[in-house]
């Protein structure tokens, strides 16, 4: 059954019809909600009350067509509720790494990774989330101030701030590794 | 250029290779239990328009009954007025039938303010008499609760960035971000739920100095400004809203009147 079929029975209740809506769109939110949080625990909350406030919501959305779209803005807001239900709960939180960073005598794409990894983890959340909407959902910047209710030049600052932070991580990165090489030359 | 496109491939690469591929079936599974429970956020007017063509049939003719039944319960007492001698009194009786409605049932809460004329009957209520600490999962909390001031226990936060395309008069109502409540009990429990909250800015407490701290907090829902609410601008690329639907969405807020800190 198509998405607009989907959307339109299970606006008007139909519960058998969500979940196949629902189990159709979870790997993708939980792929933003992962690249905007970094942490899987928050990723599978943040996903799962999207699912649970989008059927709750559902009728109030007009047109099926646009289910997409409100879907992501209810990720995006679930995911900011995520991060500051978290920030209450852990005054200190500290964001362990997905995987050890690579060290020494790694490729130089495995140093970008990391590089990149470090980087991105810094950056706040609205500048993740402007960067992931972008870069890796593929929205226009129209398309992303829409979905996190920002006017434009808003999103063009935070893509651009977050590339210029992005860049010099990487930049520190090769200027530590150029060291490291120079003085075990 | 090309600086920049090698940067943007980089990223995007990296991206693409760090998301899941797949959630995990947990996630899924609990928000379809949750969902299995919840119920949908519908107005008035969706409730009554939505349902099977059959269900909406048989409202039709109901209605159609009612309206026959009315019309010839008047008819009669047309008949039996110049009996009486006094046609005023029917009139009157008639005129005057719901300006003193109490909203809602609510003997467990704090007593009720001067009570609105309420725009539809008590049909919201999940449970009789409503009970605060279920407030969240009232289908129509308006209709449930009235005006009538609830008082209770809650952790506040700030609300953030809340999402409200479109533009609205008055705005603190139909788009709450003055904070949020987490029910003190809930607030360590994943999930649980939150009441964004307005506050009138006319009138209403200063609340940003009690942010991430509990408080005793009283409010209502059906604030008196909701009957002015309506769409300025409409959502881009939908049709504007009905002042029927406009309204019915603003008396669903929780308007804050008064916060307590409480000691920590």
């Amino acid at each position: 059954m198509a998405q607009r079929e989907l959307v339109e029975l299970a606006r008007s209740g139909d519960r058998d019809a969500f979940s196949a809506l629902a189990a159709s769109v979870v790997d993708r939110l939980y792929a933003v909600a992962m690249l905007i949080l970094r942490d899987h625990s928050m990723a599978d909350d943040a996903t799962e009350e999207t699912i649970v406030r989008a059927w709750r919501d559902l009728p109030s959305l007009r047109d099926p067509d646009r289910f997409d779209a409100w879907l992501r803005r209810l990720l995006v807001n679930a995911c900011h509720d995520e991060g500051r239900r978290q920030r209450q709960r852990r005054p200190e939180i500290t964001l362990l790494p997905d995987h050890e960073p690579s060290v020494g005598d790694a490729s130089v794409g495995l140093a970008e990774r990391d590089a990149l990894e470090r980087g991105f983890r810094r950056l706040t959340p609205d500048h993740r989330t402007a960067m992931v909407l972008h870069h890796y959902a593929g929205l226009s910047l129209a398309e992303v101030a829409e979905s996190i209710s920002v006017p434009l030049g808003t999103v063009k600052s935070r893509i651009h701030h977050a590339t210029q932070a992005l860049r010099a991580a990487l930049e520190a990165d090769a200027r530590t590794d150029n060291m490291t090489r120079g003085g075990r030359a | 250029m090309n600086r920049n496109n090698d940067f943007n491939h980089t990223l995007q690469a990296w991206l693409r290779d760090e998301a899941p591929s797949q959630a995990s079936d947990r996630v899924l599974n609990a928000a379809l239990e949750r969902v299995a429970t919840e119920p949908q956020r519908r107005g008035w007017l969706q409730r009554a328009a939505g349902g099977s063509t059959v269900t909406r049939l048989t409202r039709a003719a109901a209605l159609v009954a009612v309206i026959a039944i009315a019309l010839f319960v008047g008819l009669q007492l047309g008949k039996l007025a110049p009996d009486v001698g006094e046609p005023s009194q029917s009139a009157e009786a008639s005129a005057s039938p719901t300006a003193s409605l109490s909203p809602s049932p609510t003997p467990s809460l704090a007593p009720s303010t001067p009570a609105l004329p309420s725009l539809s009957p008590v049909v919201g209520c999940l449970d009789s008499p409503p009970d605060v600490k279920v407030l969240y999962d009232q289908a129509d909390r308006a209709a449930c609760f009235g005006n009538a001031p609830l008082t209770f226990d809650a952790h506040l936060a700030a609300a953030g960035v809340v999402d409200c395309p479109g533009e609205h008069d008055p705005a603190w109502i139909y788009c709450p971000a003055d904070g949020w409540l987490t029910m003190i009990g809930d607030t360590n429990k994943t999930g649980a739920p939150f009441l964004l909250f307005g506050v009138d800015p006319t009138s209403g407490p200063e609340v940003s100095n009690t942010f991430d701290g509990n408080v005793r907090v009283t409010g209502h829902y059906d604030d008196l400004a909701a009957q002015t609410c309506r769409e300025v601008l409409a959502i881009p690329g939908e049709s504007p809203r009905p002042a029927a639907e406009m309204i019915q969405i603003c008396r669903q807020t929780f308007v804050v009147t008064q916060v307590v800190p409480l000691e920590p």
